[in-house]
């Protein structure tokens, strides 16, 4: 179990500011690191993995500065965004390279062992020039794993996959984090964070522009009321009946057969919806956040 | 230094294709120099041996291995940052760098050097150390070569282009139109060696001994030193 500590952390290139006094605490579980392309995720992963010296303030593992100090890489698997990969060697000779630098007591065992976790067996013993992008990412997770690091720090780990791959890439963090691990990964897919981050960390032009759990960060991201296009079996009795609700500000029938709705509370008004219809046994038809990226955090919480 | 890092540099080098352009350099040295001994009945004069050794060995041979070496496996590892799978590891810097230089180095050995001292017994034989000449004129702009390659390497964006623009620009065109190019030319450092150590040479060699053997160290020095700056700010982005 380790803590990953950053504070008071800028990072400045000239006159560039690239990660502005950023403070955070990361624990064992997954974080999710979301922000637009260009926040500076990447030069917070970078720092984080003592690539690169913080401009000022700390980073921190368990207390050791992660900077300056290649004994702290026994505690961090790092899984970087870029391809390249030493592709004229076989997966099996990329991860064991890796566990040989990381002096792993059984580098053959850990090997094998890491390859088979990111389900990579069959392929292991091809040239890695001939593998497709999601079997690269899978490679790289499994040589970023082979020393079982409790730190595992991911830039954009879901590149490339396909549905299924990121599935499996997902139930294998999971797994990782109930191990007790401290997982880190970026992104900038909504979708992919609150699928798998229970803390979520928002970046936005280098700042830290917000800390918490999913549902909360949805919420401060979204201060407007959001506003969703219903179809049921009886839009007009349905309005009626989510009026009465707190969450909802306002409803208008468009128009037969359309109901618009503006709610403060995507999340109470997510619950709200089917309580309501299921009560009164009104039919749902429909139900389209206008603001497309919300779509699937409704389906998220719906389903929940 | 590290052994996994060798043994990934003797796959990096040795694993691919590229190989091939390194062992044609001493196959074409030495076979030259066989045919160059055959067609004067065995009896080849100094000059004509100096002139094989200087022009081919250390005007393309040495620039070409130390070219493929360098760019392998340095420049092409920074440019597309597959060398991140090595800085975080538990391996302090300098002994990556130092196990890249000893294979890059070694490269240099076995593909230039000593064939230079192999093509020197068989033009020459064991007279006027022309043989020995060959030998230490390529070490010296091996190691001239490395370093200025890996200098480039770091502070270009485009760095496989800026290493042939030197060679072939700076130390074959620009050199002989402007003398003081030799004071920063690997090859008129390499060309001075062969000539001073040769005993049998009478041109006045482009620079001193003792200036070629510290240029050598220096450009060495700062290609490392360039290379160790870059590699204390990668970051896992780049490009």
């Amino acid at each position: 179990m380790s803590d990953l500590v950053l504070t008071d952390v800028s990072r400045w290139y000239g006159n560039v500011v690239a990660v502005n006094d950023v403070s955070m605490q990361l624990s064992p579980g997954i974080t999710g690191l979301l922000g637009p392309n260009g926040a500076g995720k990447s030069t917070l992963l970078s720092m984080m993995a003592g690539l690169l010296p913080p401009s000022t303030g700390t980073v921190t593992i368990d207390g050791e500065p992660t900077r300056g100090n290649v004994q702290i890489y026994r505690k961090i698997g790092l899984v970087p965004v870029q391809e390249s990969l030493y592709d004229f060697l076989t997966g099996t000779q990329f991860v064991r390279l890796n566990a040989d630098l990381q002096q792993v007591p059984q580098p053959g065992t850990a090997t094998e062992h890491a390859i088979g976790l990111v389900d990579m067996a069959a392929a292991a013993d091809r040239k890695i020039s001939t593998y497709s992008k999601g079997m690269k990412q899978r490679i790289k997770v499994a040589s970023a794993l082979v020393h079982q690091p409790p730190v595992l720090l991911l830039d954009e780990p879901f590149n490339g996959m396909d549905p299924i791959q990121r599935r499996h890439m997902m139930g294998l963090l999971t797994d990782f984090a109930q191990q007790g691990r401290t997982i880190v990964f970026s992104s900038h897919i909504l979708e992919e964070v609150e699928q798998i981050a229970r803390q979520v960390e928002v970046v936005v032009a280098g700042r830290h522009a917000a800390s918490g759990d999913f549902a909360a960060i949805r919420r401060l991201m979204t201060d407007r009321p959001n506003r969703y296009v219903v179809r049921s079996s009886d839009n007009r009795r349905l309005a009626t009946l989510l009026l009465g609700e707190q969450s909802v500000r306002g409803a208008r029938l468009r128009s037969n057969d359309v109901l618009e709705v503006e709610a403060d509370d995507f999340g109470a008004f997510a619950h709200a919806l089917p309580r309501i219809a299921s009560q009164h046994d009104i039919r749902i038809v429909e139900l389209t956040p206008t603001d497309e990226s919300l779509e699937s955090v409704f389906s998220y919480l719906v389903n929940a | 230094m590290s052994l996994p890092i060798l043994r990934l540099g003797l796959r990096s080098l040795f694993g691919r294709a590229r190989v091939w352009l390194m062992v044609a350099m001493p196959v074409i040295l030495v076979a030259l120099a066989v045919v160059i001994r055959q067609a004067n009945s065995g009896d080849v004069t100094a000059n004509t041996a100096e002139q094989l050794l200087r022009n081919f060995g250390i005007g393309v041979a040495v620039p070409v291995v130390a070219l493929v070496a360098t760019t392998t496996l340095i420049n092409s590892e920074f440019d597309d940052g597959s060398i991140i799978y090595l800085l975080t590891k538990p391996v302090s810097r300098v002994s990556i760098i130092a196990s890249k230089a000893i294979v890059t180095l070694g490269a240099g050995v076995v593909f230039t050097a000593l064939p230079m001292l192999v093509a020197g017994l068989i033009l020459r034989g064991t007279d006027d150390r022309m043989a020995l000449a060959g030998l230490v004129g390529a070490l010296i702009a091996t190691v001239a070569y490395v370093g200025v390659f890996t200098a480039l390497a770091t502070t270009m964006k485009r760095s496989i282009i800026g290493c042939l623009l030197f060679w072939l620009i700076w130390e074959s065109t620009l050199a002989s139109l402007f003398s003081p190019v030799k004071w920063l030319s690997p090859r008129a450092w390499g060309t001075s060696a062969i000539q001073h150590i040769s005993t049998a040479i009478d041109d006045n060699p482009p620079v001193s001994i003792w200036y070629a053997v510290a240029a050598t160290l220096v450009a060495l020095v700062l290609g490392i030193v360039l290379a160790g700056q870059r590699l204390a700010s990668m970051t896992i982005s780049e490009e």
